[in-house]
């Protein structure tokens, strides 16, 4: 029991959430950005994976973690741009053609891997590069929440950055406005003259641009390598965070933190011995507790009805 | 006339062991800086010592390449041909019943006997278990023995791909061996769930770390890439597996290689040399699977530069006691599989933290 | 000055329909201008390509005297061309201003001026005489007002045309007079309007000038005053058609449907349904009337097993149903003809036999055991195509090739026909051209005649007027008012009681289960 509050009331704990919860955080605005358009992105998961593997490449070739991360996020944006393409042009199903592209990049990262390093399960003997830690003055001398706060991943500041911007974004500019129409009603958006399909691609670019930093994240800040399939799930989780939220960024965000926190609590709970079986469960049964509490809310108020109909 | 037949044959047999036709497929290439380039190296040293002609054959990375090379080498005259890894399993055992007069050699997995007709392949298996039991050792010596980056607390860790039999065979000698240099060890144990996911073993074992853990054994195939990454952030030690990873990554990370103390490591080399060895004299057990622990050399610590560097001398003395102690049968290391369960979480809750 | 003329327009379709057979429509300036047409006489086809959303196969199109093409909708507009559709374009969970300046938001650095988009909506409201609250969401907002909305969508985009494709379908008598003044004052601004409708008695009431299509054709161009509404029906249609419908005095018999206290939440935890209670007996026909999403939908779905989890009870002939879902409640005889026949009244890629006997398949003559007898299933469907005489050249036509008149007595025709004790009809009669209806409605009075009891849900304030023996209203999910006949009443009475200005006390609504 003292280990479990050691281990949970720690700044790292704390510290360990924030940095878990990047790259989710990046997937749900991928995830966001598509969905108020209405054009669901499914392929987060492929994209992140490129952009993690462009990254390690592209820094390791030209010595710039900096142009590693330009590269990866432009990899993962010429694929979401691909996704458009398929979805809007060839009029292919967008959940079918996601997962294609998921499957398509799984595999041509390792083909890839293979091609440049003749490795293919990572990029072990690659010398890449990482992008910097950010020490924030002021905030890193104060006790407790400097160890929290300060010293993340460049990265992971700016995905929590990222919200505020999204949320500005989507809310308070014209294009937010116009993604927004298109996604709720888009034949009132083409009534005005809005071009639907332009507004989808633009969705999707900046869902791309997202889920880009995502990936790099993983492999040019979380860990220095690319390994195959890396992303694990994170892009499919990052669609759930965006789900538990709704059409809001902060919703995105306290969704990501959800997982984050279930996710940093089963590594801190398996390292005090709690079966691994019960701790990977953890950020699953975070989310049926999340909808049971929705769901509740709505129960009582049938509840109430009932109750005042036998009063009747 | 059938007299002459069995005397030419005789001839044939003779003359064929007189310069061993060997071929090596490797399902990949080289510079893997692993088990290929091992198993090269053991071929190379067969050459050199043994006088057998040796061919080595990258297929790469296209799976459906593998298995028609693997039946244009056997239509060849090749007297031997070695494959590696699962990966390789099920098509050899299918092509292997097709060329009965071939031998052919199988490592770090076995084919499946029962299927039967499988006369002429001989598996090579590591006893994991018994190289684990020195990497538990050394992390036992290791952890109170108040080097840098270690702290008094008699503290270790693990971290495991899945909580599955093989993993388990690496734990329950590392368990045992920690045990045995100090009975009241502590071991964090965490599975991933997965082999790809470095960034979940890099939070698995800061956490390990953060719990007073100093020293962490890596069973986690890619997801393991992460306790590397975890051990130089938070300026622990590390422990290999399979092959040396130390020299693995000291040309992409110099500082990442001198947090890695060794290597648990299969001897792929070493064993493929043996089992060429025992074909030419003869003794080798076509038509089953051999698992080789220390006393073949099948397994063993990475005596690198790191390792001499890092570990004092008398821990590393004490490491050959014990290789000895084995050797001699004097301990003996138990291995998880078939293993009951109950068993096995007694063994893993005493020495839970 | 001529706002519009659109001479010889043809259009073929890819499909090889001749949409447009040579159409010749002209408006002036400033007048109300009816359009008026059955069901595929080429209407839509025609404002499609004023509008652009359709290109003429051939044919020449002026506007304000010069000769133009219009590309697209945005062309369309920017040539001072503004639609409002039927089916309104407008986001729900925006607030008016933001409906009304999407797609050119005035702008103040990176962010959208709410403030100037409020001051451009209060402007137009002002000077149009279109009151609208702008920073109000439209989901929240009656039916009326969404059309405003619509009409100064258009406006602020500079339109000089208006065209109103049916957009009295949907408004209450109340609304609708609010709509014609606006209109009027509108013309009189000099703003140019095209008005589509079924409903002849407003075309007297509101243009100047009426239009007659028929076939892809026109059939002439008249001053209104000039013609009465059996004019019009004749020319749209070739024949005189019985404007009123003939309604025997009813023969109630015993009760045959019990709803009590039937509560409903909707998904999203909105309480769509609260305690309405009524009863209908056989030989009856109970109108149901209410403007469109106050509850009249998920009433339906819930009668007939398509939507679950309401509180309360529902009893036929005695026996309680609720919660059954749609193939036990066929069976135990309810017969429903639902609201959209192409979503889920028909089956568009089968034909019209396979849609007669999608529910009676499994039944003698057409089947036994497991084989099928297809020769059964087309003599019987050559029959009810005669005898509800659907126009098609033959039974194994996809329904999804026929006209929306013809397809709506495809689902009528099996309806009629399943022997059913009670029948549910939802907007039976919605966009379905003057024939058809006529002959749906007879229909309906004839089954009552015979002993069906038949909950009729419409829109339509005629159609429940002339067919409901009894009336109920609903507004906002209650029952708020009841009529147990129907002579005296009008459009209008009815129109305050679906606004909720009006309300009938408990005990009167009482009276709809207590028979």
């Amino acid at each position: 029991m003292n280990e479990l509050v050691h281990g949970i009331l720690s700044p790292q704990f704390f510290y360990s959430i924030l940095r878990v919860t990047t790259p989710i955080l990046f997937a749900a605005l991928a995830a966001l950005l598509s969905d108020v358009a209405g054009s669901t992105n499914i392929g987060i998961e492929g994209m992140m994976l490129m952009s993690a593997f462009w990254g390690v490449m592209v820094s390791a070739w030209t010595g710039s973690a900096w142009i590693g991360l330009l590269a990866g996020v432009t990899s993962s944006v010429l694929l979401s741009l691909a996704l458009a393409y398929f979805y809007l042009n060839l009029k292919t199903d967008l959940v079918l053609a996601g997962i294609a592209f998921n499957i398509f990049s799984s595999g041509a990262t390792v083909f890839l891997l293979y091609l440049f390093t003749g490795d293919k399960g990572s990029s072990s003997s690659l010398k890449s590069y990482v992008l910097p830690k950010i020490d924030i003055p002021l905030i890193k001398d104060i006790p407790v929440v400097g160890d929290i706060l300060s010293g993340h991943h460049v990265l992971t500041y700016i995905a929590f950055i990222s919200v505020f911007v999204v949320q500005y974004f989507i809310y308070k500019t014209p294009l937010g406005l116009r993604l927004r129409a298109v996604g709720e009603n888009p034949d009132a958006a083409q009534s005005v003259g809005i071009s639907v399909k332009k507004i989808r691609y633009i969705s999707m670019l900046l869902s791309g641009l997202m889920a880009g930093f995502g990936g790099a994240f993983l492999s040019m800040g979380y860990v220095s390598w690319f390994a195959r399939d890396m992303t694990n799930g994170r892009g499919f989780i990052g669609l759930a965070a965006q789900a538990l939220g709704g059409h809001s960024a902060f919703g995105s965000m306290w969704g990501s933190l959800l997982f984050g926190l279930a996710e940093a609590a089963s590594y801190t709970l398996q390292a005090i011995r709690i079966p691994s079986e019960f701790t990977n469960m953890l950020p699953f049964i975070f989310t049926i507790i999340a909808l049971a509490i929705y769901a509740r809310s709505k129960l009582l108020q049938i509840k109430k009805i009932k109750e005042e109909e036998k009063k009747a | 006339m059938k007299k002459l037949l069995v005397v030419l044959l005789a001839v044939f047999v003779v003359m064929s062991f007189a310069q061993l036709k060997v071929a090596l497929l490797i399902n990949g290439t080289l510079g893997d800086k692993s088990f290929f380039d091992s198993a090269a190296r053991g071929i190379k040293m067969a050459e050199k010592d043994l006088g057998i002609k040796a061919t080595i054959i990258e297929m790469g990375y296209d799976q459906s390449a593998w298995r028609p090379t693997l039946e244009d080498i056997a239509d060849q005259d090749y007297d031997v041909i070695i494959v590696g890894t699962w990966q390789m399993q099920e098509i050899l055992e299918d092509v292997a019943p097709m060329y009965p007069e071939k031998k052919f050699i199988i490592f770090d997995t076995t084919v499946d006997y029962s299927k039967g007709d499988l006369d002429n392949v001989y598996s090579i298996l590591y006893k994991q278990n018994e190289g684990s039991f020195l990497a538990g050792a050394l992390a036992a010596m290791i952890t109170t023995s108040g080097m840098e980056k270690t702290n008094p607390q008699p503290i270790i860790g693990f971290l495991g791909g899945m909580d599955i039999p093989v993993i388990n065979d690496f734990l329950v000698g590392y368990i045992e061996g920690a045990k045995y240099i100090n009975p009241n060890i502590k071991v964090i144990i965490s599975y991933a769930g997965a082999f790809n996911d470095p960034a979940k073993g890099k939070e698995l074992v800061l956490a390990q770390y953060r719990q007073g853990a100093d020293i962490s054994f890596n069973v986690a195939g890619e997801t393991g890439i992460g306790l590397l990454e975890a051990a130089k952030e938070m300026d622990k030690w590390a422990i290999g597996v399979d092959s040396d990873q130390a020299l693995i990554v000291e040309e992409k990370d110099p500082d990442m290689a001198w947090h890695i103390v060794t290597s648990m490591m299969k001897n792929v080399d070493l064993s493929i040399y043996r089992a060429l060895k025992l074909t030419i004299e003869g003794k080798c057990p076509y038509g089953k699977a051999e698992a080789l622990g220390i006393a073949e050399k099948g397994i063993g610590l990475a005596d690198n530069k790191y390792y001499e560097k890092i570990v004092p001398k008398k821990f590393r003395d004490k490491i050959k006691e014990i290789e000895k102690l084995i050797l001699e049968g004097k301990i003996k290391v138990d291995t998880a599989f078939g293993m009951p369960r109950e068993k096995l979480d007694e063994l893993r809750n005493s020495v839970r933290p | 000055m001529k706002a519009i003329e659109m001479i010889d327009i043809v259009k073929v379709y890819p499909n090889g329909i001749v949409a447009n057979k040579g159409v010749n429509f002209e408006v002036e300036e400033g007048e109300i201008h009816a359009l008026v047409g059955e069901n595929g006489a080429g209407k839509t086809t025609l404002m499609k390509i004023l509008f652009g959303i359709e290109q003429p196969t051939s044919g020449e199109i002026r506007i304000f005297e010069k000769e133009v093409h219009i590309h697209s909708p945005h062309d369309a507009i920017a040539k001072g061309i503004g639609m409002v559709h039927q089916h309104f374009m407008l986001v729900p969970s925006f607030t008016v201003a933001e409906n009304i300046v999407l797609g050119m938001e005035p702008k103040k650095g990176f962010s959208i001026d709410m403030d100037e988009a409020v001051k451009i909506v209060e402007e137009a409201s002002k000077r149009y005489g279109l009151e609208v609250p702008p920073t109000e969401r439209v989901l929240d907002l009656p039916v009326g007002i969404k059309q405003r909305i619509e009409i100064l969508k258009a406006l602020v985009r500079g339109a000089k045309i208006l065209i109103l494709d049916e957009p009295t379908a949907v408004l209450t008598p109340q609304e609708t007079e609010e709509l014609f003044v606006a209109l009027k004052n509108l013309a009189k601004k000099g703003m140019t309007i095209i008005f589509i409708s079924h409903k002849l008695k407003e075309v007297k009431e509101i243009s100047d000038r009426v239009t007659v299509l028929r076939d892809g054709k026109t059939m002439g161009t008249f001053l209104t005053k000039d013609v009465s509404e059996e004019d019009i029906s004749r020319l749209m249609v070739g024949r005189d058609v019985e404007l009123v419908i003939e309604r025997p005095e009813p023969k109630p018999g015993k009760i045959v449907l019990e709803v009590k206290n039937l509560n409903y939440f909707r998904e999203d935890g909105v309480q769509v349904l609260k305690n309405v209670s009524f009863a209908l007996r056989e030989g009856e026909i109970l109108g149901v009337a209410g403007v469109e999403g106050n509850g009249q939908r998920e009433l339906v779905e819930i009668l007939t097993g398509l939507r679950f989890g309401a509180i309360g009870s529902v009893r036929l002939l005695g026996e309680e149903i609720l919660g059954y879902d749609a193939y036990t409640l066929r069976r135990k005889k309810i017969a429903h003809i639902p609201e959209d026949r192409v979503e889920k009244g028909a089956a568009l890629k089968a034909s019209i036999a396979e849609n007669l006997i999608s529910d009676r398949y499994y039944k003698e003559p057409f089947s036994k055991r497991l084989l099928l007898f297809p020769r059964k299933v087309i003599e019987y469907a050559k029959k009810a195509i005669k005898d509800f005489s659907i126009k098609t050249d033959s039974p194994l036509t996809p329904v999804g090739m026929l006209s929306g008149g013809n397809m709506q007595k495809v689902v009528v025709a099996r309806e009629f026909t399943a022997g059913a004790k009670l029948l549910i009809a939802d907007q039976p009669t919605r966009g379905i051209d003057v024939g058809s209806t006529e002959f749906v409605r007879k229909e309906l009075i004839k089954v009552r005649d015979e002993g069906v009891a038949v909950l009729l849900v419409s829109a339509d304030l005629q159609e429940i007027l002339q067919l409901s023996d009894r009336i109920i209203v609903m507004y906002k999910g209650e029952i708020v008012g009841y009529f147990d006949k129907n002579e005296g009443l009008t459009e209008e009475e009815l129109g305050y009681y679906m606004l909720g200005v009006k309300r009938h006390d408990e005990n009167k609504i009482k009276e709809a289960f207590a028979l």
